[in-house]
Parts: structure tokens; sequence; C-alpha cells
């Protein structure tokens, strides 16, 4: 009888751990997990987004921590997404998804979102599942939340036809004076006088940035202008891309003033990615060739004081333009002439004066003048409470 | 041995600032060597960065997974990508390297379409819209705060009455002030001309002064790094 007991209560202090647990995790199962939990397909996509509203059911101190995954359920799988620890404080939240998967579709189609709502600990595991919705997201070819920048395009294009048409046919277009490109004749000769080279800076963007496109533009005249004194010019890149077009453009525009001896490759370069290697590359270079003109036109940022100082430093004229707002004063303060904005997109007309860009400077000013006007009737109709203008053309 | 791996790194960190502000006493040796380890580091780490980053999860990994699961169609059209991404190697010689125009046109091409709509959305739209309406919905030119003005002429309801319709006319003299075909005697062109580079100039300075103490405050961080921290640390790992 002895043994009996004895075994038994061995057997007991062995068992105890597990009813312990399950003690503990008896906190969670007091209490049914509960949550009202709403699935939100995203209007006007490609049938990839889900918003999901989740709003507990339970006190904090009932439940306190959940776990929330979104699938995309497919007919042979689910595959998990995204998934989302929520801790209780008895406020409804809203969680964004995007049901794109391994088998990437090109194009839009339909998908089957699939919630499961479980009861979580503070190290995010899996208690007890209590939600498990789906829903079938639809899909649209046309996002008729952004029409208006359909028809913007649209009148746009309209205008740079007419424009580039009627400058084709001999129209001869104003464009009003910019005061740093009337600087770019002296800058190049003073740097002949001297005998030092010029350097064009195309910024740090890439090809996706409109500066560094305009700018790109820029180079052709400039590089024309400095083939007819025979001054060498480099131009240092952060991108390779942008080196590649740079190195096309240069060679074109000494071809044209049939000086194609001129181009050399290694002129235009290629230092580096890194944004302050690059800026302290190009300001040794400067430093060390001191110079005569430099141009520092397309996307820059923090780097911008740093060539202009150093450059300024060298004695070398500058004309720099750029359209980023925060860097525009650095510009001010450090460069010669500076390009301020929207007037480095129209340096390229200015300069070369070809019908293309010129019938195109014509088509913005023109896009502009009824831009203003919109605005003009928006904020007229605005004060009586008619808000057609915001609601459905200039949308946010 | 456990002080020198602890002390490295950061005793190299502060040689290499130093070096680096050498540069605003002349161009010298020492500033040339901490520049070519500068740019050096940097192309190799992008070249890391690109292969582990770019070629093998978006190319690499995707290819597999497409022709393990049968999807050859998808798996043709990553190694498409790949194959015009290589014709940028055609530069290397001159007989070739047309052929590096291909993937430049698609890029540059693939981009300009790209940006329109958002270019238009953020820049043109919102931008616009916020010149009608401030983001709670009411209006910019609110009568109603004049009236508050009015009322009580106190410093606060002044700013607030005039700060919708300073942008209103802040934005319509800029926008007026960039129109580059139009005569210089227009005459709305030459009696917006002035007020508007006041507002520009206005806006750059508060500009400038908000730029200029981030990077103070760069420089600040710098200089604890050097003087603070760095003999802080040789301190407790040499002198503990």
């Amino acid at each position: 009888m002895k043994k009996i007991i004895f075994i038994f209560i061995i057997i007991t202090i062995l068992i105890s751990p597990i009813f312990s647990e399950k003690t503990e995790n008896n906190e969670f199962d007091e209490f049914d997990p509960k949550a009202r939990v709403k699935i939100i397909d995203k209007p006007q996509d490609e049938g990839t987004h889900v918003y999901v509203e989740f709003k507990p059911l339970n006190k904090p101190d009932e439940v306190k921590y959940y776990l929330l995954e979104v699938y995309n359920k497919k007919a042979d799988s689910e595959e998990l997404v995204s998934s989302f620890k929520i801790e209780n404080k008895g406020k409804s939240l809203r969680f964004s998804s995007t049901l794109e998967d391994s088998t990437y579709s090109p194009w839009p189609k339909s998908r089957t979102a699939l919630i499961k709502a479980y009861s979580s600990n503070k190290k995010g595991e899996k208690l007890n599942q209590f939600v498990s919705k789906t829903m079938k997201t639809n899909y649209s070819w046309f996002n008729i939340n952004k029409l208006s920048a359909f028809l913007g395009v649209v009148i746009f294009l309209i205008l740079v036809y007419i424009f580039i048409k009627k400058a084709r046919t001999g129209t001869k277009f104003f464009i009003r004076k910019i005061p740093g490109l009337d600087a770019v004749d002296s800058a190049v000769g003073r740097a002949t006088e001297m005998g030092k080279p010029i350097y064009y800076v195309p910024g740090i963007g890439t090809t996706s940035q409109i500066a560094t496109l305009a700018s790109l533009n820029i180079l052709a005249p400039i590089t024309r202008k400095v083939a007819k004194f025979s001054t060498p010019l480099k131009v240092p890149n952060r991108d390779p891309v942008v080196m590649s077009i740079a190195q096309d453009v240069v060679q074109e525009a000494y071809m044209a003033e049939g000086r194609p001896d001129l181009f050399d490759s290694n002129d235009v370069f290629f230092l580096t990615r890194q944004q302050f290697a690059f800026a302290g590359s190009v300001s040794g270079l400067f430093k060390r060739e001191k110079p005569g003109a430099v141009f520092l036109l397309g996307k820059f940022y923090a780097e911008s004081l740093i060539f202009a100082e150093t450059a300024n430093d060298v004695g070398a004229i500058q004309i720099a333009g750029t359209d980023s707002v925060s860097q525009i004063p650095f510009f001010i303060a450090a460069c010669d002439y500076t390009l301020i904005g929207e007037e480095l997109f129209a340096a390229s007309g200015y300069l070369s004066r070809d019908p293309l860009i010129v019938g195109t400077t014509k088509a913005q000013d023109y896009l502009k003048a009824l831009l203003i006007i919109l605005l003009f009737i928006g904020i007229i109709l605005n004060i009586f409470d008619i808000d057609i203008i915001t609601d459905y053309i200039l949308q946010r | 041995m456990e002080a020198i791996s602890i002390l490295f790194w950061p005793t190299i960190a502060v040689l290499l600032s130093v070096a680096i502000y050498t540069f605003l006493w002349k161009d010298n040796m020492v500033y040339k060597i901490a520049e070519h380890i500068f740019m050096g580091v940097s192309v190799g780490y992008s070249i890391a960065y690109s292969y582990h980053k770019i070629l093998v999860p978006k190319l690499w990994v995707p290819v597999k997974r497409f022709l393990s699961q049968g999807n050859y169609i998808l798996a043709i059209y990553f190694i498409l990508g790949g194959l015009i991404g290589l014709l940028y190697i055609s530069r290397f010689t001159d007989k070739t390297s047309w052929l590096s125009r291909y993937p430049i046109a698609i890029t540059v091409g693939f981009y300009a379409g790209f940006r329109i709509v958002p270019v238009w959305m953020t820049m043109v739209s919102k931008q616009l819209n916020a010149t009608i309406k401030d983001p709670t919905g009411s209006p910019l030119l609110n009568g109603k705060l004049f009236e508050a003005f009015f009322n009580n002429p106190t410093w606060g309801n002044f700013i607030n009455a005039i700060n919708g319709p300073l942008i209103v006319v802040g934005v319509l003299l800029v926008l007026i002030y960039f129109f580059f075909s139009f005569s210089n005697d227009n005459f709305v062109v030459k009696i917006s001309r002035k007020p508007a580079l006041v507002i520009l100039m206005l806006g750059f300075g508060g500009a400038f002064g908000y730029t200029f103490m981030a990077r103070i405050s760069l420089f600040i961080g710098r200089m604890n790094f050097i003087f603070s921290e760095w003999p802080e640390l040789i301190k407790s790992t040499l002198g503990g």
C-alpha cells in the first residue's frame, strides 16, 4: 500500500506542471475572444489591396493580445501575406494589406482575401482562433480617381502638338530673359581665357527625376558652346545610367559642332553612388583642377552647398539650378547665377531655341494659365461652399 | 586584445572624420587618402548591395521559382529583363556600345511615363486643392476668420486670418512669375514680378534657416562623437 501511495505521489508531482501550465493558459480561456472584423476592398485598384478593420470586443484585462493574419486564398492553397500583432487597448484599428503573392500577375485580377484572428500572448503566439472570414476583391483597369491626371495629360498633349506644329512651320515664340543663362557665354569664355577646364555636374538624381532629364537637355547646348573654344569639359556622374546618357549627349554635341576629335569618353565619368563620397570626390577634383566655370544643374540634395562653396573657393564662375526647393537658397547664397525651379526646365529651350523644346515650353505656359483659371474658379466657388473643383477635378 | 577590438573602429571613424575636416585648411594628402577610402568603400559596397539586394532577390530567385513552378512565360519575362540589363555592358567596346541605348531608352521612357500620374496627383492636383481648402476642409479665404479678428483683435487671430490669403496670393503670384513665353511688358506679368520675388525669397530664407540648423545639429553630433563619446570609450576600455 505504501508503495502504491508513493508511486501515486511521484506521478502527481511529475504531471503537476502540465496542469499548472493549463491553468496559466486558462487565464485566456476563461473569456471567449471576441472582435468585430470587417474586410474592405480598396476601390479602383488592380484587385490586390484590402483594408481590415478590427474592433476588440473583450476588455483589455480579459484578452490582452490578438493576432490577425491575412492570407491570399487560392483554390488549392493559402499564402500568408501579412500578420499583425495587436495589443488590446479597446480601440478600433485599421490595417492595410496587399495580396500580391509569389505568383506575380502583371494584369489586374480578382483575389480572395482570407482573414484569421487569434487570441495571442505577449510573444505573438497563436492561442485560439475565433474569426475566419473571406472576401473576393474587385479589380478595375481604370482608376476613376485619377481621371483628372488623364484629362490633364490629354490637354497638355494637345497643347504640345499645336505649339510644336506652329514652331516647326516657322512661328517664332518669345521666351523671356533668364539672367543665369545669359551668363553661360561669359562663363565659358572666362574659363577659355584662363586655360582652365569647365565642370558640369548633372546633380545626383537618376533618370526617373525630371530635373536630371532637364539637366541632360541643357548639357547639349552648353557642350556646343564649349566646343567652339576647344575648352576641356568634364562631367562627373553619380548614376551610371545618367553617365551613359551624358556621354552620348556630349559626343553628339561635339559632332554637331564638327569637333568629334574633342570628345574623350573619360571626361564624362562615374565616381560613386554614395552621396557624400561623390560630394567629397567632386570637391577634391575642384580643388585640384581649379575649373574656370562650374555648372551645377539638376537634382541636388544636401551636397549642394559643398559643391557651391568649393567652386566659389577656387574662383570659378558658378551657374547653378535645381528644382529642390530646400537647396535653391544655398545656390542663391553661394553661386554667381541661379536658375530657380522651373527656369531649369525652360533653360534648354532658351539655349538651343529648338522648336520642339520651345513649343513644349509654350504649351507648359498655357497649361499653367489654365490651372490658374481653374484655381481662381475653385477659390471663388469654395467661398460659396461649392466644392465641384476640389471634389471632382483637383482631388487630393 | 578585447580593448583593441572595441576601440579600433571608433578610432578609425575619428581619424577619418578629422581627415575629412582637414579639407577646410587645404587639399592635402590626408584628405586625399580619406576621400579615396570613402569612394572605394562606397563603390565596393554598392556592387555587393546590387548583387545581394537586386540581382539575387529580384532576378535569380524569381526565375528559379517560376521555372520550378512551371510558369515559363513569367520566367522568360524576367530573363528578358536581365538580358536587356546586360546590354549596358556593351559600352565597354566602341563597336557594340550602340546596344546600350536600348536599356537606356527603356529606362528613361518607362520613368518618363510612369512619373506622369504621380507628378500630376502630388504636384498639381493636391497642391492646387490645398490652395483652395486647408486639410480640415475649410476654405483658405475664410471670411469667418477675419470676422473673429475684428471681434477680438489679438495677434493669434490676425495670424489665423491672414495665413490662408497669404498662401493663395503667394501661389498665384509665383505661378505667374514662372511664365516664360509671355513678354515682360504684359501687365499682369509686370506687376506680379517683384511681389513674386519677395515671396520666393521669404520662402527660401525660411528653408535656408531650417536646413542650416539641421546641418549645425549634424556638426554638433560629430564633434560630440570626437570630443566626448570617443574619449569616454577610451577611458572606460583602457582605464577600467
